[in-house]
């Protein structure tokens, strides 16, 4: 419902209100149903991969908030949220018995880490469409919604390249974090598991992003570059949960 | 009271009626030195600008005397301009002036000037004490304009060329202060534009013209850069925004040159602004790298035609401030003139009571001081008890407004007049308890 009110309140402000007392109360819900599952069942987020992708949209939706506080002008919800109650909607098709991390093969620490980057390729892409929405728009010279709500493109760009570059950051940190513990327990810091070929895939994707905006890739394929980037993330959650053993980091 | 106004502005008076009947600030200070001339006024403010000169006037008033009042101080015989005069009265007015503030009765729709306008004339009617009963309306005119200006977007986005063009590039680049801005061609559209970037903080402003003097002259106004039109390639390669804006017949800016000078930076963002008529830059520019946008006189243009559209939008949030306003002053107007009558009646039928427990007390004089407490207390619940229903009603006129009739009627009924108000009879010194 608030994913339906934000985009509804891109083209009518007077929706603005449902889509924040909708917001307020799905955030409410899964909160409670986040530490039910937690502190009840004794279900983290880092247990298995539904429980990985409820956490991971709560975040999400959570980041946004704070966001949203930072910078209220900004629409950011009628991007977000689509995409967030998508990849949520996606997450209950994921196996709800089997572990992430089976025998703590992975550290929750790096599973954390590994969330906190998502959250934030997710908001470097959504910034990336927002950013392509106003192109377009510029670009057919027939100025509309985007070009009154959206921010500047030159902002769009920095703030999606800051968030992927954060984003790299964490999951470097999640990926030794990982190794670390790997090399700890078994003795080993790199396996050809799937999983893990597929997670350092990300990361090279959004390291080979890092110098390319250096190398002064910016605008529209920059743009472009983190929307693909992030379809590769999500094909790690969802494939790797879906097709493969259980999503998870070294498991071997 | 009556709250009316009588004015031209520039939907009913040509240019030259205006200019005839309009008032300068001397007219205006003679006005208010001869405001007595208008009989019964309660109060005049009057609001002279290019487009509009408009006399508030507070009280019975008739309209024939404002014009002709108008007419003897501007010298003109009021024959001349009655034609274009508007006027209206209560609601009308009150919805004028408030559409005034906001800016909907502006040529341009949602300017923020005619809001200081507004301000300006009352504090100068209030220098010459001559506000007095439309200090309410005035106090709620500047709240009107504020909240349409910031709750509503009716005075944003750009109605003119030049402020477009920063509009736009501010659509692309959040923050001027960092960019460099070229304009070729120091006419009158290049100038304009120019004064608009600089204005806007542009970081770096450099004028190229053909006749370099020309473009010297104005850069020097303008605290910019100059440069002659050999120098537009080396230019183009820093530049992120390039402005024409001149008569020439061929294309100053070619694909080729463009080419040359990007060439490595192709993803850079750039805007670029061809304002000239024919066309100054080879449209094929604009397929030169994803990061530049190339428009037109025409695209510009239908950027303001959208801007347009979008505060005509606007304009029914402020129409519907504007109405919340309206029915607030009513409820406020109305309070102001039901309070002395309920002030007045309570006054007259507290000092009768007074008077007649004074003469009871004197035929009663072997009560105890508790027994003279209990009568007193007595004849004042029976007169707050028999008061209330009267006070509630009246009270309930001040929320719905337009009850001038009944109020006139309850005045008459009781007499009552204003030295009702004070107690016409010295309460005797009883001890009484404080009212319930």
């Amino acid at each position: 419902m608030a994913a339906v009110a934000f985009v509804a309140a891109l083209y009518n402000g007077r929706w603005k209100h449902w889509a924040f007392y909708s917001f307020v109360l799905g955030w409410v819900s899964q909160t409670i149903w986040l530490a039910r599952e937690a502190l009840v069942l004794n279900v983290w987020p880092t247990s298995t991969p539904y429980a990985w992708v409820a956490g991971f949209t709560w975040l999400a939706v959570t980041a946004f908030a704070v966001y949203q506080r930072v910078r209220p002008e900004w629409p950011l919800g009628g991007f977000l949220m689509p995409v967030a109650v998508v990849v949520w909607l996606g997450g209950q098709a994921l196996p709800r018995n089997r572990e992430l991390a089976p025998g703590g093969n992975v550290p929750a620490a790096s599973l954390e880490l590994l969330m906190l980057a998502c959250v934030a390729f997710l908001l470097a892409a959504v910034f990336s469409i927002m950013y392509s929405e106003k192109e377009r728009e510029l670009k057919r010279k027939r100025v509309r919604l985007f070009y009154y709500q959206l921010p500047p493109l030159d902002v769009m760009d920095v703030v999606s390249a800051r968030l992927a570059m954060a984003g790299l950051i964490l999951l470097t940190l999640s990926l030794g974090l990982a190794a670390w513990w790997g090399e700890m327990i078994s003795g080993q810091v790199w396996t050809w598991v799937v999983h893990d070929v597929g997670i350092d895939l990300v990361w090279v994707a959004y390291a080979v992003y890092g110098a390319l905006r250096i190398w002064g890739w910016q605008g529209h394929r920059a743009a472009v570059y983190t929307m693909t980037a992030f379809l590769l993330v999500l094909a790690n959650i969802f494939a790797m949960g879906l097709m493969i053993h259980g999503f998870s980091l070294y498991n071997g | 009271m009556q709250i009316q106004v009588v004015g031209i502005n520039h939907k009913t008076a040509s240019l030259k009626i205006r200019a005839r009947v309009g008032l300068t600030p001397d007219l205006i200070a003679q006005a208010y030195q001869r405001v007595e001339e208008l009989r019964d006024n309660q109060g005049v403010v009057i609001l002279s600008t290019c487009n509009r000169t408009e006399i508030y006037v507070a009280g019975s008033v008739p309209y024939a005397a404002i014009v002709q009042w108008w007419g003897n101080i501007v010298g003109v015989d009021r024959g001349e301009f009655s034609d274009a005069v508007f006027w209206y009265a209560d609601d009308r007015a009150l919805d004028h002036l408030f559409r005034v503030a906001a800016g909907l009765d502006s040529m341009v729709l949602g300017e923020t000037q005619i809001l200081g306008q507004v301000k300006a004339a009352y504090e100068v009617s209030q220098r010459y004490g001559t506000a007095r009963a439309l200090h309410r309306l005035f106090r709620s005119t500047l709240t009107v304009g504020k909240r349409a200006h910031a709750e509503t977007g009716i005075s944003q986005n750009a109605l003119s060329m030049g402020h477009a063009v920063v509009e736009l590039a501010r659509k692309v680049f959040g923050d001027l202060h960092r960019t460099r801005a070229v304009v070729i061609g120091s006419g009158e559209m290049g100038t304009l534009v120019a004064r608009h970037l600089m204005g806007s903080g542009v970081g770096n402003l450099t004028l190229v013209n053909r006749t370099v003097p020309k473009a010297r002259e104005l850069a020097e106004e303008l605290g910019s850069d100059y440069a002659g039109m050999e120098q537009v390639p080396q230019l183009m390669r820093t530049a992120d925004i390039v402005v024409t804006a001149t008569n020439a017949s061929e294309f100053l800016l070619t694909d080729q040159m463009v080419r040359t000078a990007i060439r490595g930076q192709s993803q850079r963002l750039r805007f670029l602004f061809d304002l000239s008529v024919p066309r100054n830059m080879d449209p094929a520019i604009a397929k030169l790298g994803s990061g530049m946008f190339l428009y037109d006189v025409d695209d510009v243009e239908a950027v303001v035609q959208a801007n347009l559209a979008h505060r005509q939008k606007e304009a029914g949030k402020v129409e519907k401030i504007i109405q919340e306003e309206i029915l607030a002053l009513k409820e406020e107007l109305a309070a102001s003139e039901v309070g002395p009558v309920i002030r007045q009646l309570r006054s007259k039928a507290d000092a009768i009571r007074v008077a007649e427990l004074e003469k009871a007390m004197n035929r009663l004089g072997n009560l105890s001081a508790t027994e003279k407490a209990v009568v007193a207390d007595t004849t004042r619940l029976i007169l707050n008890k028999f008061l209330n229903d009267a006070m509630v009603t009246m009270r309930s006129w001040a929320a719905e407004g337009d009850k001038q009739d009944q109020i006139e009627a309850v005045r008459e009924l009781f007499k009552l007049t204003e030295s009702t108000e004070a107690p016409a009879v010295q309460v005797p010194d009883i001890a009484l308890e404080p009212e319930r």
